[in-house]
Parts: C-alpha cells; sequence; structure tokens
C-alpha cells in the first residue's frame, strides 16, 4: 500500500467539526480551525429559499436571525441523528440526514483545500464517537461520499484523542512504556459530554467503560449565560421579565457574545457581555452591558459540573476501576477549559490530569497522526460460534485487524437436529482479555434447513460466510445444502479498539 | 423477573476429522435417526452422557404411557424405582 507523506483526519462533531493535515516529514499537525474565531468550524447548515447552502460559523450566527423567516431552514447536530434512517423535510424537500452530513463534509473540504492547496482531502481517517454504530458510520461514509471524500477508517474519538496527546513533534508518537495504563477520556464539548476510560493492552487503545451526558455542554452553558443576562439587563430597565422578549436576531448576537465570554472567563475572572442596540425601550435604542464574573458563571453551571463528576464516578465503577488506578486524565473540548472544571477533576485526581493544550482540535489532529502512521483498527473482543456442544470456535479473534483482505471467512458446520426445519447459529462477542466490558452483542441466525429425516440419515451441511465490510459491520450469511434460499443479518455494534503500531507492508523490514 | 431460557445452537463444525457425528446430536434424536445407537448393549459406548439423559427423558412411561421423564410418579418414587432397579 503506498503511503503519502502526509495524513488527513476529520472531527465530525456535533457542534462543531475541523480537518487536520499532518505533515510525516516535519512531524507536525496543522488543524484547519475558522480564521476569524480560531476555533472549530460549527457543524451547523443553512438552507436558503435562492437554493444556496451555506455552512459553519455564518450560518451558526444566522441562526437565530432567519430560523423563523420563511424561505430559511437551519440544521444543527445531525451527526446526533445519524444511523437512524431518517429523512428531514427542508423547505417542502425531502433529504436523508446524510446528504445533510454531506454539506459540512463539502465544506470543510473545500475550506481545507483552498487554504492548504498542496493537500487533497480526498480520502481521510474520520472520527465517530464510541456509541456510533455500524449503521450510523455506514450513513456517515455516503455523506462523505458525496463530498468526493473516501473513509479510509473509523477511529474512536477517545483514541484519536489519545494518539493526538501522545504525540511529540520532536519525537513523533510516544506510546512506549504505556501497556496497561488506564487513561480516562474526558470529551466535553459543545453538545455532549463523553467520558471513555481507555486500556493499553497489547499494544492497542481498548474501551473498558463510556459515561455520556447528552444536551449539557457548551451550548447549553451559553444558553444559560444568555439568559442571566437578559435577565439582569432587564431587571437594570426595570422591565418585568414575562412582558418583553429580546428580538431572535438580537438573541442570536447575544448567545455569540455570550459564548465569548464563556471563553474569556476561563483565563479572566470577570467579563462585560456587551451587545450594542439590542432593544428599543420607550422610543430609545438600548445596549447591553452586563458584567459576568467567573463565580457567577460557576454558580450557573454548578449543578452541570456535579452531574459531570457523578458520571466519571459512575464510569469508573461500571468498570471495576478506582480513581487511583486511573494513570492520566485527559480533558478535551472546549467546555473542559472551564476552570471549575479542572478544579473539580484536579481535586479528584491530583497531578494525572494532562494538560492538553489543543484541547478543541486535538481529536481532528489524533486522527491525521493515525492516517499518517497507518494505524489500524481492530476487533477488541473475539467473535465466536457457540456449537452444539456447549463449546465455541472463533471466527475472529482479538487484536483482528479489520481493515485487512482477510475479513471474509467461510466455514463449513453441520447440522445436529434438523427436526425444527432451522439450523441456529449462535453468535457471541466474548470479553476476552478485557476484564469489565460493556454489553456484550448476542446474535442467532435461523438458517432454513431440510426437516425431513431421511433414511439413512444424512447430516446437512451449513455453509456460512463472515466479511467485515469497511463500515466495520458484520455480515453473517448461511446456508443448507439443501435449500434454495439461505438467510443472513448484519451485526452493527461490535466492539473496535486501535491498535497502536502499523501492520508493516509487504517487502518491508 | 429475567428468563432463564437460552436459545442453543444445533450446529457443530463440519471437519473431515470429525468421524462420530452422532455424537453431536440431541439423545432423543439420535433415537430416531440411529436407532441401533441406542441399543442397551452399546448406548453406554455409542453415546455421551449427556445423550443417554436426553434420550431417557423421551421414553414413554409405562405407567402413564407418555413421556413423563417420570414426572407422573409422586415425588421420591422415581430414585427408589431406580435403586431398586
Amino acid at each position: 500500500m503506498k503511503r503519502n507523506h502526509y495524513g488527513i483526519g476529520i472531527d465530525f462533531g456535533t457542534t462543531n467539526s475541523v480537518v487536520s493535515f499532518y505533515n510525516t516529514f516535519l512531524k507536525k499537525s496543522n488543524p484547519l480551525t475558522n480564521k476569524e474565531t480560531n476555533l472549530p468550524h460549527p457543524s451547523v447548515v443553512w438552507y436558503k429559499a435562492d437554493g444556496s447552502v451555506i455552512v459553519g460559523l455564518e450560518a451558526k450566527r444566522r441562526i437565530m436571525d432567519f430560523s423563523t423567516a420563511e424561505g430559511n431552514a437551519f440544521v444543527s447536530s445531525v451527526k446526533r441523528r445519524l444511523g437512524k434512517q431518517e429523512s428531514m423535510d427542508i423547505m417542502g424537500k425531502k433529504l436523508a440526514l446524510h446528504e445533510v452530513a454531506a454539506e459540512i463534509f463539502k465544506f470543510l473540504r473545500m475550506d481545507a483545500e483552498s487554504r492548504s492547496p498542496e493537500y487533497k482531502v480526498n480520502e481521510a481517517i474520520v472520527t465517530i464517537p464510541i456509541y456510533f454504530d455500524g449503521r450510523a458510520r455506514r450513513e456517515l461514509r455516503k455523506a462523505a461520499d458525496i463530498a468526493g471524500i473516501f473513509i479510509k477508517n473509523f477511529v474512536h474519538e477517545p483514541f484519536a484523542a489519545i494518539v493526538g496527546y501522545c504525540h511529540r513533534e520532536e519525537s513523533g508518537l510516544q506510546i512506549k512504556n504505556m501497556e496497561k495504563q488506564i487513561i480516562l477520556v474526558f470529551d466535553w464539548g459543545g453538545g455532549t459530554l463523553d467520558i471513555t476510560l481507555v486500556e493499553v493492552l497489547d499494544n492497542e487503545l481498548v474501551e473498558l467503560s463510556t459515561g455520556s451526558i447528552p444536551d449539557r455542554a457548551g451550548d447549553h452553558f451559553d444558553d444559560i449565560l444568555a439568559k442571566s443576562c437578559r435577565s439582569k439587563f432587564l431587571d437594570h430597565l426595570r422591565i418585568s421579565q414575562e412582558g418583553y422578549s429580546i428580538p431572535p436576531g438580537d438573541m442570536g448576537r447575544l448567545y455569540e457574545e455570550c459564548e465569548r465570554a464563556k471563553i474569556s472567563l476561563s483565563s479572566k475572572t470577570e467579563e462585560r457581555v456587551e451587545v450594542a442596540r439590542i432593544c428599543k425601550y420607550k422610543n430609545q435604542y438600548q445596549d447591553m452591558n452586563v458584567s459576568v464574573t467567573r463565580n457567577d458563571f460557576n454558580d450557573l453551571i454548578n449543578n452541570d459540573i456535579n452531574d459531570a463528576i457523578n458520571e466519571v464516578l459512575k464510569t469508573l465503577e461500571n468498570a471495576n476501576v478506582t480513581v487511583r488506578e486511573v494513570d492520566q486524565v485527559l480533558l478535551i473540548g472546549g467546555s473542559s477549559r472551564i476552570p471549575l472544571v479542572r478544579q473539580e477533576l484536579r481535586e479528584m485526581f491530583g497531578h494525572r490530569i494532562a494538560e492538553v493544550k489543543n484541547a478543541n482540535t486535538i481529536i481532528a489532529e489524533g486522527a491525521a497522526i493515525i492516517d499518517a502512521e497507518g494505524l489500524q483498527p481492530v476487533l477488541a473482543r473475539p467473535l465466536n460460534v457457540e456449537l452444539s456442544d456447549e463449546t465455541s470456535f472463533e471466527v475472529f479473534g482479538s487484536g483482528f485487524v479489520t481493515n485487512s483482505n482477510v475479513c471474509r471467512k467461510k466455514i463449513h458446520f453441520f447440522c445436529t437436529d434438523n427436526r425444527d426445519g432451522e439450523a441456529k447459529l449462535v453468535l457471541k462477542e466474548l470479553a476476552g482479555r478485557i476484564a469489565f466490558t460493556r454489553r456484550l452483542t448476542k446474535e442467532v441466525l435461523s438458517i432454513p434447513v431440510s426437516s425431513q429425516l431421511p433414511q439413512p440419515y444424512e447430516h446437512e451441511r451449513v455453509t456460512v460466510e463472515f466479511a467485515l465490510d469497511d463500515d466495520m459491520v458484520l455480515h453473517v450469511s448461511g446456508k443448507g445444502a439443501t435449500q434454495s434460499k439461505g438467510s443472513s443479518c448484519q451485526i452493527y455494534d461490535l466492539c473496535f479498539g486501535l491498535r497502536l503500531e502499523r501492520e508493516k507492508d509487504e517487502g518491508e523490514s | 423477573m429475567k428468563g432463564n431460557l437460552d436459545i442453543r445452537s444445533n450446529l457443530m463444525l463440519d471437519d473431515k476429522k470429525r468421524e462420530a457425528k452422532h455424537r453431536y446430536l440431541p439423545g432423543d434424536f439420535v433415537a430416531q435417526v440411529y436407532p441401533n445407537k441406542v441399543d442397551r448393549r452399546v448406548i453406554e459406548k455409542e453415546l455421551t452422557r449427556k445423550q443417554i439423559i436426553e434420550y431417557e427423558q423421551y421414553l414413554v412411561c409405562l405407567i402413564c404411557k407418555k413421556p413423563c421423564a417420570g414426572t407422573c410418579l409422586p415425588a421420591g418414587t422415581s430414585d427408589k424405582l431406580k435403586k431398586n432397579d
């Protein structure tokens, strides 16, 4: 396989998305954030009546102004709905969700290629959350295909973050001596809090347990800060809270200002939220100028932070891991920069909190390094077939490289009891080397066989084919020797890890 | 309440080395398709312990004329009968 001198990673996020390049010669990452804000691009799509589509910061800025105006449609958080086979009604036109997601990929590609014309974003590693199953992965691939991007592999976001963190400009990927280490990835971005406990086992990153709090992240904090500022402002003008509402367009400016103030409060103790001519009162335009202190903000989000800490404890408990056993904690995503979050986690984990400077882009950077280094996703747990004598047969072992040419296996069985006219193939994911795991996949496939009992009796041969596709979906199809038709199923939620060393190419020593 | 039943596989690897395929069949089914294997003289040799139990579960009871697996008798009687046997 010919390898490029650069790698491309795409962090397709619920609220923000970003592309990153990694140059293997310079050992340097180059995340392409928004030029103006230096933050990832908002994953917001704006469909206009004239047929044009706007993605990113401009769409996010206009969401409050035009969301209720006729001839405009805004879609945000499309990622959360992927895999549910839903479609959306955009101004009377039915669009599949992957078509909406494709607009974000198109924008990311166009932005990246226009800013770095030396790179071609026609193939990339795309990161996904742990909970993303095969259906969602398949839909994401369709979206990327429309944008002309071939997804080489999907990699879990926390794994990409760990790779990004372990990379040093001077020495490359530093993952030696990490065996048996337990790393907690605390990813608090704009849309959700995702907590993943990861262990390095046999030079592979595998997930031990996960926790999540949806809808209570950066956007939620902007919202409560905006409401608080609005309330202070109206109190100052002595207008009743119920009797007045700020026009939607001005609320957009307020949200943007609150987001800026929130980010600023991570480094300052006080910040002003200023929005000019936010409303007209007594025939005069009024300017909002409200002071917000870090303590005020902490009070507003205190409950959310307590819930986040409880979720961390629950995640550890689910994996039978104590706080002491965690070797490192990675804080990624914009919301993890909030000083109160850091303080609470520091009280719990002490010096094991790792300082991640590029918390907003580390996932994309890690994905680009994974691409450049040729790291491969692997099956984290073995997949077995139960046999009638209560033993089992391993179809794919743990550590099996999913993106290889040997992802197809044909196995012959015989049916030990054909009286029901069905052979029952019981597929089971085993815990394997991972001590504690989430729910293990179990699937039963009924394959039609002849129910007749010929004399002398002959066992009917059942041929079963297993194939893992690029979306890491397992296709199982079986057929009895006497039957014209077989049956098949697809398994979408197998557990994947990431091998931390590259498979050697042919001829490579 | 959680169920305590599970679907059991009825498949076995079909490799050429596996000569005695009948040893993987349920006991009652062996009796149907290979009646000679359940002959009293060879049953211990031909079938596994589990298969013999499965086979006996489906034998027609002399008392109730059904495959009752000894359930038609008052509790403990079947054990006594077995001892007398």
